[in-house]
């Protein structure tokens, strides 16, 4: 095999890219087990192979109403929120061209905590379809002021990073003010915003798949000319592409994506910074393949950690957020060690 | 360079009209939504709510309910004491995973209930497995969760968290409507007056104007409880005054953290301490002050520990009543019973 | 505005034309503290006479109001200007050490190390008290320092702005979502929690002056030690190297020195925002980058700000009710780390 290897890197080649083009198939697989696996994964435990006839509508009426009711919102919202939060990341950190960048960072995922934080304390009887609004115009809020603060001739990639570090700081203080002039919600604004599928239906999965449904094939769509962004402001400009009007429409887009997943499952941490990563280690930069990959790995993880949050201290609802954080926070230290 | 001001000009009016427009629905979607939240009206006499299908009010819109409901999940303390108070056991509770936080004489009557997990998010798949045909969720903290409570069971949000004493009476006459003993409920709040003025004959006339605080203590701050929450109205109704100088506005937080000089300038006469860390507490650090002997409430030896589950977080029929009868024995040593009085009719 | 921003190149000239303002620049900007310490002396909801005020603060009698300056309003005031300036120092040797504008202690993680212990030493360790909390505090900011040298160890001649800034702000989110599950499940306590974590000195009193000002003491003379060899370092790594510096024993004392000052402040006021990134670039633009002249202006301006942070605390927000100093600094120093993130180079 090895000198086969040395003989011919050619093949050497064909054989790594054929293995690429395997991982997102595999990677669907693996979420799709992962997603039969954790269902049914919760205070009331209905064990596989249960929980599918559950689902397929056999089984004690109590298994089929769990089942449907409340597990499947939050797998198919693991899947949504986590895979779509992953795949605003790797847009993210294609437009800014720096796998350290994150929409967590660039500004959004606070600014879309503050609005939210803003309605559920201050209007407390906010709905369930106003939350999701309030944090939406929250990101976008947040990634336009962002914008227009680092904008000098051209917005750098690192001054969009920098001045979203810092217009995060400022989000992250108001939420805390907020948090103590309103004491009572406070348990479940922390709740929020530490991100989690708990109390979730599939009203959240219908919201959540709208926006979804639009916006990643979009980001699909745009593969190609992330790959292009990716080669440095001069080759992009050179290849004939307008550097700051791509970079504008793409990073509205993964905004668009990150503050409706945020919007449905609160400020998921480290998901966006790491499940690209894992998916640029899998199948290389190539957006084509980078998106699906990403995707699917997020959800992956969202699925893992949901499942992890609901069923290890029943009754308590664990967020997904915290678990999340948890897993990403080491990985993220692993991978600065590693010298990115 | 005057293309490029343009340009980030033409930006800053984006974002002012982005900014706008997101404030205007923000207010917009509040205003609307606050108007939907509406006080709850009662019907005295129990007229309509005796039959066996009624609709009740709650706070934040009514509920209608078929006969008389025999699994009830309380999501707040308050209504598991309201619950007792009448007889019955909630199937399941909010108790924050800690059966301790229900005071020990209601705890004695839930016993094998079912933990719903945490006030904050209760775990909708223990509730919906618990087959409850009533959930009483409280109308501040489970707004966001009402549709799906509801469709678990029929759900009532009612006045708890961040109430005064009289909210809590008023929730825990509904709680009687709701489970078809308006009347036993309306005697048990009858016979709660009557205690609590039983309580309120040993107060001498003077504790009305005198200045009594309620303090909640740990590591980080002093916190007062104004009277807008619910112990220091409890001890109002009773005859004991309240202290703060600042009166909150109505629906402001009721929760004022002091500092040591705010303390000495409110200068209580009473104090009831809530320590939830004895020794190591904001307010134990205060008690070594030397400015500590300039308060009122030290200087006559008039503070008081008590119990922050109790103080802090009951809010029931039977919790306020201990509440008033522990405030009296430490400010007077005198023991007054909490026993039942007859009440013939109500 | 070019001769405000820091990072501008400065010539010789430049340079030493700034030094010369630094008496000056020391005598505005104690004026200004001292005028922010006295009237945060006469703020309160007491009406304190001048001359019970001025007995208070030197030699207090008996007598309530007297005691009331000597023992509420002194101490906060104190204790505003100490964290301040130990902040602000802080602030400036972890910027001489990363070689990095944004190298701040709130930046870096290291408050946000010191609060999550403290954080668990109010929730689970529940009998811990003023001392060992402290050096909890110390414990959680070193454990986040060392991960910020692993990183500045990494790459030659430290990590761009950018990645440490990432790379910081990365592991300042970690350490608050901890802490946020920790609030989740302790949620009578994490409300007032909440308060702390803005950070401020409200609950000032001497006890905790008493606590920290020998740290604060040590942790300044160290840093004025290390203005040497940080105006060397500042050259470059390779540069320093060159000159005969231990580059990487710099490192390590500045790191301890960071480590004590920040643990201290963030142990008895909690993790007040901004201070220990502005100051140091307020003080550069005033006197240049020689650390001899940088380090104890930033320790003044550092003491002023927070000073009159404190007095602009009791003017907003609710008139009865505590609002945490921090807010304050925060608020005014969003801006100008925004206008600093604006100034960084395009490179990354």
């Amino acid at each position: 095999m090895s000198a086969l290897d040395a003989a011919a890197p050619t093949f050497a080649v064909l054989e790594r890219r054929s293995r690429r083009n395997l991982v997102v198939p595999v990677l669907f697989v693996l979420a799709v087990v992962v997603s039969i696996g954790t269902l049914g994964v919760g205070s009331y435990r209905v064990y596989f192979p249960d929980s599918v006839l559950a689902l397929l509508g056999h089984g004690s009426h109590d298994q089929v109403n769990i089942v449907r009711t409340y597990e499947l919102p939050r797998v198919l919202l693991a899947w949504l929120v986590g895979g779509g939060l992953a795949v605003s990341g790797a847009l993210v950190q294609g437009v800014i061209r720096n796998p350290l960048a994150a929409p967590d960072i660039i500004g959004v995922t606070k600014g879309a905590g503050l609005a939210a934080v803003a309605a559920l304390l201050v209007y407390p009887s906010t709905s369930d379809l106003e939350l999701p609004l309030a944090a939406f115009i929250g990101g976008f809020a947040a990634i336009l002021i962002v914008y227009v603060a680092a904008y000098r001739g051209g917005a750098s990639p690192v001054r969009l990073a920098l001045v979203g570090i810092a217009v995060s700081s400022v989000c992250e203080t108001f939420i805390r003010l907020l948090l103590i002039k309103h004491v009572t919600a406070i348990g479940t604004a922390l709740t929020w915003l530490t991100g989690s599928l708990a109390e979730r239906g599939m009203t959240e999965v219908y919201e959540c798949a709208i926006w979804m449904g639009v916006l990643l094939p979009l980001a699909y769509l745009c593969s190609r000319r992330l790959d292009v962004l990716g080669l440095g402001d001069d080759l992009a400009a050179g290849l004939g592409e307008r550097v700051e009007h791509l970079r504008r429409i793409l990073l509205l887009l993964g905004v668009g994506i990150a503050a409706a997943a945020v919007a449905i499952g609160g400020t998921i941490l480290f998901l966006s910074l790491i499940a690209p990563h894992m998916a640029r280690r899998l199948v290389g930069a190539r957006h084509s393949l980078l998106l699906p990959a990403s995707f699917l790995l997020g959800a992956l993880l969202l699925l893992v950690s949901d499942a992890i949050g609901r069923g290890i201290d029943p009754p308590i609802e664990i967020p997904a957020g915290l678990i999340t954080a948890l897993i990403g926070g080491p990985y993220f230290l692993y991978l600065l060690a590693k010298a990115v | 360079m005057r293309k490029e001001y343009l340009a980030m000009s033409r930006w800053r009016a984006v974002v002012a009209v982005a900014a706008a427009i997101s404030l205007v629905t923000l207010l917009a979607a509040g205003a609307d939504a606050s108007v939907s939240r509406s006080a709850a009206t009662f019907d005295p006499t129990c007229g309509k709510a005796r039959a066996a299908d009624r609709t009740v009010d709650g706070t934040l819109g009514s509920v209608t309910l078929h006969g008389t409901p025999k699994r009830i999940v309380a999501l707040e303390f308050s209504f598991v004491d309201d619950l007792v108070a009448v007889g019955l056991k909630p199937v399941g509770i909010a108790d924050d995973n800690n059966p301790n936080s229900i005071i020990p004489p209601i705890r004695a009557k839930v016993a094998g209930y079912t933990s719903v997990g945490l006030r904050a998010t209760p775990n909708l798949e223990t509730i919906a497995s618990l087959h409850p045909d009533l959930i009483i969720a409280d109308a501040t903290r489970d707004a966001k969760i009402m549709n799906k409570l509801n469709a678990i069971a029929p759900t009532i949000a009612l006045d708890s968290l961040q109430q005064a004493y009289l909210p809590n009476l008023h929730s825990a006459i509904v709680i009687g409507q709701l489970v078809n003993k308006c009347g036993a409920m309306r005697v048990r709040v009858q016979q709660d007056k009557l205690i609590m003025a039983r309580i309120a004959k040993v107060v001498p006339k003077s504790y009305a104007s005198k200045r009594a605080m309620f303090v909640v203590s740990d590591k980080t701050v002093f916190n007062v409880h104004s009277s807008l929450a619910y112990t220091p109205s409890l001890l109002k109704a009773i005859g004991i005054g309240e202290a703060n100088i600042v009166k909150p506005a109505k629906g402001a937080n009721p929760y004022i953290v002091m500092s040591l000089e705010d303390l000495v300038s409110n200068n209580p006469d009473i104090m009831f301490v809530a320590d939830y860390f004895p020794g190591t507490a904001v307010i134990d650090g205060y008690q070594k002050s030397p400015l500590w002997g300039t308060v009122t409430a030290a200087k006559n030896k008039q503070v008081y520990n008590v119990n922050p589950a109790l103080w802090s977080k009951a809010r029931g029929l039977l919790a306020g009543e201990l509440i008033a009868q522990q405030a009296v024995h430490l400010l007077f040593h005198k023991f007054v019973s909490i026993a039942l009085p007859k009440v013939t009719s109500a | 505005m070019t001769s405000m921003a820091a990072e501008s190149p400065s010539t010789r000239h430049r340079v030493l034309g700034r030094g010369r303002t630094f008496p000056v620049a020391v005598a505005v900007i104690g004026a200004i503290g001292l005028a922010g310490f006295v009237w945060s002396l006469s703020i309160g909801p007491e009406h304190i006479s001048l001359a019970d005020r001025i007995h208070g603060t030197f030699a207090p009698d008996q007598s309530a109001p007297q005691l009331i300056v000597h023992l509420v309003r002194l101490p906060r005031a104190l204790e505003a200007a100490l964290v301040g300036a130990a902040l602000a120092v802080a602030g400036t040797v972890m910027q001489g050490i990363t070689l990095n504008p944004l190298g701040a202690p709130e930046i870096m993680g290291v408050n946000a190390g010191a609060a999550l212990l403290v954080t668990l030493s109010v929730t689970v360790a529940t009998s811990m008290s003023g001392e060992s909390v402290l050096v909890l505090a110390y414990a959680g900011a070193a454990m986040a320092a060392v991960f910020v040298f692993g990183f500045a160890r990494l790459g030659r001649g430290g990590l761009s702005p950018m990645r440490l800034a990432l790379a910081g702000v990365t592991v300042t989110a970690f350490l608050f979502a901890l802490m946020q599950g920790i609030f989740i499940l302790h949620v009578e306590t994490a409300s007032t929690l909440m308060f702390w974590l803005v950070g401020g000195v409200n609950f000032a009193d001497w006890h905790n002056i008493h606590m920290i000002w020998p740290w604060l003491l040590g942790g300044s003379l160290a840093a004025m030690l290390l203005a040497a060899p940080l105006n060397v370092l500042a050259l470059g790594d390779d540069m320093a190297q060159g000159l005969g510096q231990n580059v990487a024993r710099t490192r390590v004392i500045g790191g301890a020195v960071v480590v004590v000052l920040a643990g201290a402040a963030v142990g008895i006021a909690g993790p007040v925002a901004f201070l220990g990134l502005i100051v140091p670039h307020i003080a550069r633009s005033l006197v240049g980058v020689n650390h001899f002249l940088v380090m104890p202006l930033s320790a003044l301006t550092g003491a002023s700000l927070f000073v009159w942070a404190d007095v602009g605390s009791r003017y907003i927000g609710a008139a009865d009710s505590q609002t945490p100093s921090g807010l304050v600094t925060a608020l005014i120093g969003a801006p100008i780390f925004i206008y600093l993130a604006r100034q960084q180079r395009m490179s990354s």
